[in-house]
């Protein structure tokens, strides 16, 4: 009997010390998805700043038979692949945020 | 302790539950909720106008997608959830909503006509336009003129009163840029648009004289200033933007020549006009945001902040065009990059309040999450 209720406490213990694992690693997720998100959210502001600048010099420089700025229509396809990746690491950490959240300790709030 | 995998998480969850979160939505659905293919759609516009031809292709197709999806979502709600339509068609603060649907078909149909030369999508757009337009006017003032019990004036003007007169320029834009072919008599069809222009304009007088008496003499809370008060600008912007595309109409009109000064003079004072409110109105978002500090959470009617910005370019472009005077070009460049920045980060909002993440998304959690989370925990 003595060695069941060890057994139970044992049990109950572990229970108790994964959860706790468990919740830390989902605040972790969550502090890294927040990172994430706001890294990506930079990102894609600058490409979008980056694109425009470019596609206007591009009409100036055509406007002025190509005196003014030279090559500016090789930054357009990184420009927007800036964007688009700012995008895609919004979305991951999006999603690793709510991935943790979902993992995180309901009785607490997430933001 | 296995971690949740979302998919089992999401086919673990009872989908009672799930189609009464969505049910519950569809619900409350705000009737401007076509702002985001307005706002959309003018920063595509803009955006070809001013060179950034991918950002407007790119764009124009998530509003070919985005457009039948919100007419989908109307027609359910008004189908399941008629009373909910009826009580907003009266509610002074949420019935000009429903003239965004109005606004929304007129930018679709000037973006395929711009981008594609879709002119008979266009013309039938035109038309739905028009009917539209006739629906949502007499509809919502009959059933707000009717109304037994009114708010006061503090509770119930606010900017978006405003989409009224954008709706009714819309009908005029949409007409100039089929180049008012609609009729098979174009002195006739212009006589129209220009009416058009001229009922926005009366419109824009009215209501703004109001928000304007309102805001200088009644209490303005934090509350009060939600993102519709940037329609005032794009109001104006809309009514200078109708007023330049008219100008260069009758140019070549026999009815309508004489009217060309008068209109470009009106055309250059709602420019001018827009222009004036922008600083107010960003020092106001100040005092609100930083001031006050008053959270930047995601909320549907930041659709209606994003197409300003874009009406303002295009309005900007098209003057510069009509007056003939390049230097205005640099403004509408700088109010596009901003009006995409501030779609860009909308539509960040709108993805993450759908996703529960942590930034322009509710300081809740969803109550769908915490539904799973207490499950799982079960």
């Amino acid at each position: 009997m003595k060695a069941l209720d060890l057994s139970k406490e044992k049990i109950a213990t572990n229970t108790i010390k994964t959860k706790t694992e468990q919740y830390a690693g989902a605040q972790e997720q969550m502090k890294l998805g927040k990172r994430l998100v706001i890294g990506g959210f930079i990102l894609s502001i600058m490409g979008i700043i980056a694109y425009c600048v470019t596609n206007f010099n591009m009409t100036l420089n055509q406007k002025y038979h190509g005196i003014l700025v030279d090559n500016s229509g090789a930054l357009l396809i990184p420009t927007l692949a800036t964007i688009g990746i700012g995008t895609l690491v919004w979305l991951i950490g999006s999603f690793i945020h709510l991935k943790g959240a979902m993992n995180s300790d309901p009785s607490k709030t997430d933001f | 302790m296995k971690s949740l995998n979302l998919a089992e998480t999401f086919k673990n969850t009872n989908r009672f539950e799930i189609a009464s979160f969505l049910k519950a939505r569809l619900a409350t659905m705000h009737p401007s909720y076509f702002a985001l293919s307005m706002a959309t759609g003018i920063v595509a516009i803009a955006g070809h106008l001013l060179g950034l031809d991918e950002m407007a292709i790119l764009l124009t197709w998530i509003n070919i997608i985005i457009f039948p999806i919100l007419w989908v979502l109307l027609i359910a709600r008004i189908i399941i959830f008629p009373k909910n339509v009826i009580d907003d068609l009266t509610n002074h603060g949420r019935a000009p909503g429903f003239f965004t649907v109005v606004v929304s078909t007129s930018v679709l149909g000037t973006q395929v006509e711009l981008l594609y030369k879709w002119v008979a999508v266009a013309e039938f757009l035109w038309w739905a336009n028009l009917i539209l337009w006739l629906i949502c006017t007499y509809l919502v003032f009959m059933m707000l003129t009717i109304r037994k019990q009114k708010p006061t004036l503090g509770e119930g003007i606010n900017g978006g009163w405003m989409i009224s007169v954008v709706a009714t320029q819309s009908v005029c834009i949409l007409g100039c840029s089929l180049d008012a072919n609609m009729f098979g008599n174009r002195e006739m069809a212009l006589f129209v648009l220009m009416c058009f222009w001229l009922f926005g304009i009366m419109l824009y007088l009215w209501i703004s004289a109001l928000i304007f008496y309102r805001y200088m003499f009644f209490s303005l809370s934090t509350g009060d200033l939600m993102p519709p008060y940037w329609i005032n600008m794009g109001a104006a912007a809309i009514t200078s933007l109708a007023g330049a595309l008219i100008a260069q109409a009758v140019k070549s009109s026999l009815l309508l020549a004489h009217f060309h000064s008068f209109i470009l003079g009106l055309t250059i004072f709602f420019w001018a006009t827009a222009s004036w409110w922008i600083p107010l109105l960003l020092i106001l978002g100040v005092w609100k945001h930083y001031t006050r500090r008053v959270p930047i959470i995601y909320d549907p009617l930041y659709w209606g902040l994003v197409f300003p910005f874009g009406m303002y370019s295009r309005s900007t472009f098209q003057l510069a065009r009509a007056l003939e005077v390049p230097f205005l070009l640099g403004i509408s460049k700088v109010a596009v990059v901003a009006a995409i920045i501030v779609w860009f980060v909308t539509f960040l909002g709108l993805s993450g309040w759908l996703l529960g993440t942590p930034f322009f998304a509710r300081k809740q959690q969803s109550s769908l999450i915490t539904k799973v989370k207490n499950k799982q925990e079960a």
